[in-house]
């Protein structure tokens, strides 16, 4: 065999060969057989423990829980292979905080994203499958992670919001508390007799079975304006009753107004999602 | 004339029921069930409409249920709410101090509509009119209900009971040292039965039975404001108040011993003995 001048020729052998000894090769798969067990028990410990904690907490702890069990026992296990293979865990340790530090320097976002998440979790803002609205976007919670929260919009996309971002916004929960208030606000002729209209208003809304009869509606005129007086009619309403409220509303008030020959310059409602 | 109870309907025949302001139309092709329910705009009160044959309704949105087994029986049970019922008196109610009083109302009720093998699938259950929602506690907890305006009366017989009702009889009791004003009251449905009512014989006369229905009355329902005018509302199975019964028609939705309501005050009265 043909070599550099100067060096003596070494085999594959010469290197991997005492690697590569039966006894190596035994201990190889048992480290690996035990790896193996160990992931298949972190994965069935995590469902379990997550089961318990979703029966008496939230789907939120039951998340946050199985993840804090995976990583957790992840780490353990790599731990106990590696010492397991022989490798010294203190100059390992030692590698790893200098490159702690490296790391860290680099990815300050991401730390920051996590330290954000821990804020998150223990504040409570909003829960799994709670509707909640960051900056323009409004979507249903997915999941809450330790770097980002992950949102299902109302027209079906996924969004990655990091928690970063969330922590500096404002962030709306709308379905935090299981009733709502929907606001209606429409302007009249100053000719309309508005105890009549105040009468009339009510009634459509009692007529309208979504419509809570408590906390009672809200009648408010709010000022005199350009076009002619300011009405505000708040109705209330269970929070999954939203799109039936909005719309027959609407159409009640419409047929009310036309009804009653009600002139209405202008409407507008409020809340939008 | 009596709602509730079996029919046995013809293949590809519409029936009409209307028993409040429910219109339900119900039609059966072989194993196939189809059904459509609306609410008129007038109710028929005394005179309900029962298994009617009618023309197929021309603009009706029909559910479809495929049964397992061939059967044209169908079996209409009264049944009570599915939520509690907040009921606000009309006329503001106030009771003197130590002053006991019975009052009556009307209470609507469901109809429950069963078929197939063994009558155990369920059509659907329908409001015999559509009460308005409402809110028991704050904003930012409590429970959905229904709610009910309703002229509470001094005696049985003076309360209009009509198919698709229930009377309802309520025991209050105030032993506050001032009177008490009662504003609203939830009436947990759920935990409550109907019962087929006796009526004495001049009673039948007040209710004037025969041109009317059967009346139907469900589990009563004692409330004492305590002498710290706190409130407290019990409802205990099978025990009516003010009135009687030949037999229980319909069972709870809920049994006592499995609602919330029990488990929690069993638990705290467990508590209480240690």
């Amino acid at each position: 065999m043909a070599g550099f001048p100067g060096m003596s020729a070494i085999s594959l052998s010469d290197l991997f060969g005492p690697v590569w000894q039966p006894e190596t090769v035994v201990a190889v798969a048992q480290v690996a057989l035990l790896a193996l067990a160990l992931f298949a028990g972190l994965k069935i410990c995590a469902y379990i423990i997550g089961r318990l904690v979703e029966k008496r907490f939230s789907r939120q702890s039951m998340m946050i829980t199985r993840k804090v069990v995976t990583y957790a026992g992840s780490a353990a296990i790599v731990l106990i292979v590696l010492a397991q293979l022989g490798i010294s865990l203190t100059g390992l340790l030692g590698a790893f905080g200098i490159a702690g530090v490296a790391i860290g320097f680099a990815s300050q976002t991401s730390i920051s994203n996590v330290i954000s998440g821990l804020f998150l979790i223990s504040e409570k803002s909003f829960e799994l499958g709670d509707l909640i609205r960051v900056g323009d976007n409004t979507g249903v919670v997915l999941s809450i992670d330790l770097l980002s929260i992950k949102i299902r919009t109302l027209d079906n996309q996924f969004i990655r919001i990091p928690n970063e971002t969330l922590i500096k916004s404002e962030v709306t929960t709308i379905t935090r508390f299981p009733i709502r208030r929907m606001n209606f606000e429409f302007t009249v002729s100053y000719k309309t007799d508005l105890p009549a209209l105040k009468q009339s208003l009510l009634e459509v809304v009692r007529e309208i079975p979504q419509c809570l009869d408590e906390p009672e509606p809200l009648y408010v005129i709010k000022q005199f304006g350009l076009r002619g007086v300011d009405i505000l009619l708040g109705v209330w309403f269970a929070r999954e009753d939203f799109v039936v409220v909005k719309n027959t509303v609407h159409e009640k008030l419409l047929e009310r107004f036309e009804r009653d020959r009600v002139e209405v310059p202008v409407i507008t409602v409020a809340p939008l999602l | 004339m009596q709602v509730w109870g079996s029919y046995q309907l013809e293949n590809r025949t519409t029936y009409l029921w209307r028993v409040g302001r429910l219109m339900l139309w119900l039609f059966r092709d072989e194993r196939q069930w189809f059904w459509s329910s609306t609410y008129a705009e007038q109710s028929v009160d005394e005179h309900p409409v029962v298994a009617e044959q009618v023309a197929e309704p021309a603009d009706a949105s029909w559910r479809r249920l495929i049964t397992r087994s061939l059967s044209s029986q169908v079996v209409l049970a009264p049944v009570l709410p599915d939520r509690a019922v907040v009921v606000v008196p009309t006329e503001p109610l106030s009771i003197a101090a130590h002053a006991e009083v019975r009052l009556y109302f009307a209470l609507p009720l469901w109809v429950q509509f069963r078929c197939g093998h063994a009558l155990a699938e369920l059509l659907g259950e329908f409001g015999v009119r559509p009460l308005s929602n409402t809110w028991l506690g704050d904003t930012f907890s409590g429970r959905l209900c229904y709610g009910l305006r309703t002229l509470m009366r001094y005696e049985p017989a003076e309360v209009r009971v009509c198919p698709g009702e229930a009377l309802c009889s309520l025991q209050i009791q105030n032993l506050a040292e001032e009177a008490a004003t009662l504003d609203k009251l939830a009436i947990p449905s759920d935990i409550m039965a109907l019962y087929r009512q006796l009526v004495s014989p001049e009673d039948e006369k007040a209710y004037d039975m025969e041109k009317t229905h059967e009346a139907l009355c469900t589990t009563g329902i004692q409330l004492a404001f305590g002498r710290d005018r706190e409130l407290q509302v019990r409802v205990q199975p099978d025990q009516l108040v003010g009135l009687a019964a030949k037999e229980r028609v319909t069972a709870p939705r809920v049994h006592l011993q499995d609602s919330v309501w029990h488990k929690s005050i069993t638990l705290l009265k467990k508590i209480g003995e240690y």
